[in-house]
């Protein structure tokens, strides 16, 4: 099984963030040639963007450094079909780069390299009708983004939901404070009565008992900006040994 | 697709879902607060007596005789704090007090917006923090400065080209990261539905007065020119001549170093359609979707996008938008200066500058043409001083 769900089967998923490209391209590809190794169930992994408007300051910072270096559209597709490691992988992508790459070339590519699903920040329900119709064709996931502030139109959203939900931890850009954990646990509860799928929480979810707490009530902790930390000062093993103490 | 939230194809509301539900209320609020008879009447009452409304359509005369036609001035220099800006930041402050808000946010590049939306919140009894690229910040201290004594907090951005596409962006997250208690006053006919009709219906009153000052005088326009950045004094001045197809419309936008060089803010002129800023309109954008640098004396024009309304006025052809460089605004800014006695701001001097691009190619009589004048220059003293042909600014 090499699909989203074989993450969260039988356990509590963890879920990491990564920037393509940051610091190099080489790391990336080391990174993801290493995924098999690592505790890491569902990689999520963002193509930079000059201006990502739900981003904190590290990870705005490596998308901007990435690009510096080159990385574009392409760099990321090129460096994602020579994988070979087996695990679940999404894209987490800011619509403009879908839109300029064109809608359906972006998806047959992004299915040819084995990604399984989109995480798209700025694109909200009222905007995902196209894009929704083409992943259904294709078989690839649309993962809803739900936050606290939009929990009352969690129902319409799910109508055109597939993966996981992706909770949203923190009312603000990723990397910021998370909101208070009754009101998150009552959201996760709530959606997790709505909908079988599974509720993964990220944005403020920075050490390793930020994750233990949220593996209490949420089936998956997703971590960016601390895990994007660790790809800027480590690689290899050593990488590999930061990563698995973050989620241990 | 929420068709509602679109100007033909252009629109939408490209934005992070923790901010949908800001939104919403918004939408409601405009509905029922800011449609309200009440609303209305404290709006208008403010604009009259605190915005010294309305301006004067003057008659330029010493410029028509230059040029051979009659020019006139649509006067948004003489608003209080010297700019067209106040309109709407009043009108969304006003409406911010109202829904129960305490602070309000705003990005500002030449700072024109955001003196304006500090005033408001200094009227009206608000927080403010207002978002500014460093460059900008710099080119525009004396404003910096004019927002900090009127109580607001100025957030100077460090990131990218430190203009107002970054000072936008950083604008959005601080919106994102205190969307249940602070109201965003967006400063251009730009962002997400309902932003870019509401500013649109509250700037209209440029020309909504422009309309019936021409009528007083029993003078028919030919065309109408406005500066683009965002767009907003263009929209506010155009709106009320949309519907009638002999008057010809020209929003003039930031050419920078010049079109054919990567140097300009001329996103009409070249860019295509993409999304940024929480709207689907036309921006400056690399093949992978990357938002490309732009460049312009003019901090108030420096900007990759455009409202939406603007790129659908382009698409249906019923606006014509051109680009003038630096050196062509600052020629026009010297000769109103000069033959007027009035010193634009270097944005207006944009749409001054299209009249050499214009009279000359007008034939059969004089036409009547009227120029918005969005803003006053003081505050581009400095820039003007300074100003050296083929410098890259911002």
């Amino acid at each position: 099984m090499d699909n989203i769900q074989s993450a969260f089967k039988n356990k509590n998923a963890n879920i990491g963030y990564i920037v393509a490209g940051y610091p190099s391209v080489e790391h990336t590809i080391e990174f993801i040639d290493n995924l098999d190794k690592s505790v890491i169930d569902l990689l999520e992994i963002g193509i930079p963007y000059s201006d990502p408007i739900a981003d904190g300051k590290v990870i705005l910072d490596a998308g901007l450094e990435a690009i510096e270096n080159g990385v574009n559209t392409d760099t990321v597709f090129e460096i994602l079909e020579k994988r070979t490691s087996k695990k679940p992988i999404v894209f987490l992508v800011y619509y403009n780069l879908i839109y300029a790459y064109g809608l359906s070339n972006f998806i047959q590519r992004s299915k040819k390299c084995g990604i399984q699903g989109f995480i798209i920040p700025d694109m909200p329900y009222e905007e995902s009708e196209e894009m929704f119709k083409l992943c259904k064709k294709n078989d690839l996931s649309l993962i809803p983004l739900i936050s606290v502030t939009s929990e009352h139109r969690a129902k319409k959203l799910l109508t055109r939901s597939s993966g996981f939900i992706y909770a949203i931890g923190a009312i603000g850009v990723t990397g910021g404070e998370q909101t208070p954990l009754n009101r998150l646990k009552h959201m996760v509860g709530d959606l997790k009565k709505m909908s079988d799928l599974p509720v993964a929480v990220g944005f403020g979810i920075r050490t390793n008992e930020d994750i233990n707490i949220t593996r209490e009530y949420a089936d998956g902790a997703i971590v960016g900006t601390s895990l994007v930390e660790l790809c800027g000062k480590f690689r290899g093993e050593y990488l590999l040994e930061e990563v698995k103490e973050l989620f241990n | 697709m929420n068709t509602k939230a679109y100007f033909g194809k252009f629109g939408g509301q490209f934005i992070p879902e923790t901010a949908m539900f800001a939104l919403e209320e918004l939408e409601e609020a405009y509905k029922i607060i800011g449609q309200s008879k009440q609303f209305k009447e404290e709006l208008n009452e403010l604009l009259k007596e605190y915005v010294g409304r309305p301006t004067p359509l003057y008659h330029a005369k010493r410029l028509s005789e230059y040029y051979g036609h009659e020019i006139y001035f649509k006067r948004e220099d003489l608003n209080h704090t010297g700019a067209h800006k106040l309109n709407n930041a009043l009108a969304q402050t006003l409406l911010a007090k109202k829904m129960g808000k305490k602070k309000v946010i705003a990005e500002t590049g030449a700072g024109q917006h955001g003196v304006a939306t500090a005033t408001a919140a200094a009227l009206l009894g608000l927080e403010c923090d207002v978002y500014m690229g460093e460059v900008d910040a710099k080119r525009q201290e004396l404003n910096l400065f004019r927002m900090e004594l009127l109580g607001a907090k100025v957030v100077v951005i460090k990131e990218g080209l430190r203009t107002l596409k970054e000072a936008t962006t950083a604008a959005i997250q601080g919106w994102v990261n205190e969307i249940e208690s602070v109201f965003y006053v967006i400063g251009s006919v730009v962002g997400p539905y309902p932003y870019p009709l509401m500013v649109r219906n509250f700037q209209r009153v440029i020309g909504d007065e422009a309309k019936k000052q021409l009528a007083t005088k029993n003078i028919k326009a030919d065309y109408v020119i406005a500066c683009v950045g965002g767009g907003s004094n263009a929209i506010g001045i155009f709106t009320a001549f949309l519907d009638d197809e002999s008057v010809e419309l020209r929003g003039v936008e930031a050419g920078g170093l010049g079109v054919d060089t990567p140097y300009n803010a001329a996103t009409l002129t070249k860019g295509r359609a993409g999304i940024i800023h929480g709207m689907k309109t036309i921006v400056l954008q690399d093949k992978y979707g990357k938002i490309l640098p732009v460049h312009s004396i003019s901090a108030g024009l420096d900007y990759p996008g455009v409202g939406p309304e603007h790129a659908h006025l382009f698409d249906i052809k019923r606006v014509k938008y051109e680009a003038v460089s630096d050196d062509e605004c600052i020629k026009a800014l010297k000769l109103t200066t000069k033959l007027e006695g009035i010193i634009p701001a270097i944005e207006s001097s944009h749409a001054l500058a299209y009249l050499d691009k214009l009279c000359p190619k007008l034939k059969n009589g004089k036409k009547n043409i009227v120029v918005n004048i969005s803003g006053r220059g003081d505050k581009d003293m400095d820039s003007v001083r300074n100003y050296k042909k083929g410098t890259i600014y911002g």
